[in-house]
């Protein structure tokens, strides 16, 4: 019998022995490959969370990191914030990384209608009281009169790439979008209700005044009509027109500085409200992110994010997963090695007389312990077959309570501290506080295991059990059969 | 005169014990011819089973040759002597536990690399192992019959030299009686070199040439 055929014939005769090291194997195997696929699968759900959130990375003001510091200075209220001014040329900086797709800038003001008139609510809905919250919202609104805040203009660089024709909640019904070749024009996209109740078409001029200075008038020329679906929320009245979305013109980013009769901000055609960068790919984020941050930028005054709240509650509880399961990998893994080590060192101490025979037959002592690496190496393949199909089972079952454990603890903080930041968030006068994706944490994963980890089991598995036969087999082998025999090994 | 199989030259043997060197054979000249069955008898502890590794290439001597028909047992080296021109018989039979006699028989034809003239089935009837026996797992098989499977094993490299260890001493007087008469026709109707280490009288005065090892020397 050569030494395949007494390896084979081996385990099938030691059958239950050979079953005790399958199992062993199978309960090891599936322990690190579950581990793994969690693991793996916790990274899954990180990139498509990602993913969902889009490629989009914004460059704001920080106005959580301005009240902080305006706290902890002691200085007082949310009204002492100052705004610093985002530069055109500061956004443009970032525009030269590599990652970068395609970039939007966007500006917001209010207008005043001048040769038209703004789509008005009352004409709807009549209420008396809704003057005087008007007049209250009015003086929010720092002064000016509330009769005449009555369009926002919606500043951008390329219209296509705001959020809100994206998201499709606005789309072009005539003529043409507003793009790159628009900037520093004073062509407009208006809303069809505007349009239809003035009679206003695509080629038509207009004119919007300062709403601080009525004489402040600039024309402008309707180049795209729009249709948006947002739909006023009919219980909160209309203060003043510019709230009603029908009453929101698209112009280029350069346009709405001309508006403004505001003294400090004289530079403002070189200000934007923040600048919107699409990368090539969701997952190049914190790579943008980390060569954004060595430019030439205030960094204690500007924030780039990427929706990375939303990001943090959708993956918060997944990376808990992902960190127990990293922790178990290693642990599982050392413990495994450590184990079917020392399983295989008893195996080939038990055939030890198994050796002293075949050496007195004069048998070569690499046949010797080959025939032990093959049943070994065979039963392995085995177990790994085995467990490759239960791992995933077992992966699964594991990996959901887990995961369904960290979002049921998770949610209740998590809402309480996501609601809180909301409300802040909205701080920002006249800003387009557009959050069309809901972030609820992930709560089901999709555990499988890549062909690199499971190669790197495999490997690992078999290198194992290459050392741990091949070392005390050898030890054994190298001393004569005579003391081998006679068990003075 | 008879060919000399096996040539021992000033063969010594100690075991390092405490830093001590306990001199176990002692300078052994000696020629072991074919077609003769031999014993060694002596004492317990006196050293035989040690010559026996020794001249069966299972360990090697601290100084001295053995030659194995004119040729250094080293230069042929000692597995290969092993595998192809000695077969060895063990007390304790030293059978492989998860084979049946057939395949037992048929792992030593392979290690040794050299196809039989005989059959598997041929080589076992000649020590009275039947068909049904050779079958059966090793264990389940008697002493005496385990022991006629180690001398068929040790016989299906068909080399002239044939070692056996107290083949005997775990066997009763009839199977005993059986065994020594196999290693008796071996020696003289199949020309073989027997050389047996025992305890038994009965085999001792079937022998050809009974060697004493005595105070690490061998003596007629
Ligand atoms: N591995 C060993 N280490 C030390 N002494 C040994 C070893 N093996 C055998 N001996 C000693 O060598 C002597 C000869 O042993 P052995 O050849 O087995 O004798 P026998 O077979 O004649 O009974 C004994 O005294 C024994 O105690
Ligand atoms: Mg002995």
């Amino acid at each position: 019998m050569n030494f395949i055929k007494r390896a084979l014939l081996s385990m099938k005769v030691r059958y239950f022995r050979s079953i005790l090291i399958l199992m062993t194997f199978i309960v090891i195997l599936n322990l690190i490959l579950s581990g793994l696929a969690i693991q793996h699968a916790t990274e899954d759900s990180a990139v498509s969370a990602r993913k969902k959130l889009g490629a989009d990375v914004t460059l704001e003001f920080d106005m959580q990191s301005a009240m902080k510091s305006t706290s902890t200075e002691g200085k007082g209220g949310f009204g002492r914030i100052e705004r610093t001014p985002l530069l055109v040329k500061d956004a443009e900086k970032l525009t030269k990384l590599n990652t970068v797709k395609s970039y939007n800038f966007e500006t917001s003001t209010f207008a005043s209608a001048s040769s038209f008139t703004e789509i008005r609510q009352a004409d709807v809905e009549s209420d008396s009281n809704t003057s005087d919250a008007n007049k209250g919202q009015g003086r929010m609104m720092g002064g000016a009169d509330p009769e005449a805040i009555d369009v926002t203009l919606s500043g951008v660089r390329e219209l296509n790439l705001l959020v809100d024709f994206t998201s499709e909640t606005s789309k072009l019904t005539d003529g043409r979008l507003l793009t790159v070749d628009d900037v520093n024009t004073n062509n407009v996209v208006i809303e069809k209700n505007l349009a239809i109740e003035n009679n206003l078409e695509v080629g038509d001029t207009i004119e919007i005044a300062s709403i601080d200075d009525a004489d402040n008038k600039l024309s402008i020329k309707i180049v795209g009509i729009y249709e948006t679906s947002t739909i006023l929320d009919e219980n909160m009245p209309i203060r003043f027109g510019a709230a009603n979305p029908y009453n929101k013109i698209y112009v280029p980013y350069t346009l709405t500085a001309l508006v403004i009769t505001n003294e400090e901000e004289t530079d403002a055609s070189n200000i934007i409200n923040k600048a919107v960068y699409t990368l090539d790919d969701p997952l190049n984020i914190d790579k943008f992110k980390e060569e954004a941050k060595k430019l030439d930028i205030d960094w204690t005054k500007f924030k780039l994010d990427a929706n990375d709240t939303a990001f943090e509650t959708m993956v918060g509880p997944i990376n808990q997963v992902a960190n127990f399961s990293n922790k178990t990998v290693v642990i599982v893994t050392v413990a495994g090695a450590l184990i079917m080590s020392l399983l295989l060192f008893l195996i080939i101490r038990e055939r030890t007389q198994e050796f002293g025979i075949l050496l007195s037959l004069g048998e070569k002592r690499y046949k010797i312990i080959s025939q032990i690496l093959i049943e070994l190496v065979l039963l392995f393949v085995i177990a790994l077959g085995i467990s490759t199909l239960t791992s995933q089972k077992m992966a699964q079952t594991i990996g959901n309570q887990l995961l369904v454990n960290e979002v049921q603890n998770s949610s209740v903080e998590e809402n309480g501290f996501i609601g809180g930041m909301r409300g802040m968030g909205f701080g920002g006068q006249g800003r387009n506080q557009v959050n069309p994706i809901e972030a609820d944490p992930i709560d089901a994963i999709n555990v499988s295991i890549s062909q690199e980890e499971w190669k790197q089991v495999s490997g690992i598995g078999l290198l194992i059990i290459l050392i741990s036969t091949i070392m005390p087999a050898t030890l054994i082998v190298r001393f004569n059969p005579r003391k081998i025999l006679t068990r003075n090994v | 005169m008879n060919n000399i199989t096996l040539h021992l030259e000033d063969v010594s043997y100690s075991y390092n014990e405490a830093g001590k060197e306990r001199q176990i054979l002692n300078k052994i000249n000696y020629s072991f011819e074919e077609g003769k069955f031999y014993s060694i008898v002596g004492p317990s502890g006196s050293g035989k089973t040690t010559l026996l590794s020794v001249i069966s290439g299972l360990d090697q001597p601290k100084q001295g040759t053995i030659k194995y028909k004119d040729k250094k047992i080293n230069k042929i080296g000692l597995t290969n002597f092993r595998s192809k021109y000695v077969g060895i018989v063990f007390q304790s039979y030293n059978l492989l536990s998860y084979m049946n006699a057939h395949q037992n028989v048929k792992t030593a034809i392979e290690i040794c690399g050299v196809k039989s003239s005989t059959t598997i089935t041929n080589l076992l009837s000649k020590v009275g192992i039947n068909e049904v026996d050779s079958k059966r797992n090793i264990l389940k098989l008697s002493g005496g019959q385990q022991q006629r499977v180690a001398i068929a094993r040790a016989l299906a490299k068909e080399s002239n030299l044939l070692i056996a260890d107290e083949p005997t001493g775990n066997l009763d007087s009839s199977t005993a009686q059986d065994i020594i008469n196999i290693f008796k026709k071996l020696a003289h109707e199949e020309n073989k070199c027997v050389i047996v280490v025992t305890h038994s009288k009965q085999l001792a005065d079937e022998s050809d040439v009974v060697l004493t090892l005595n105070d690490g020397n061998l003596v007629i």
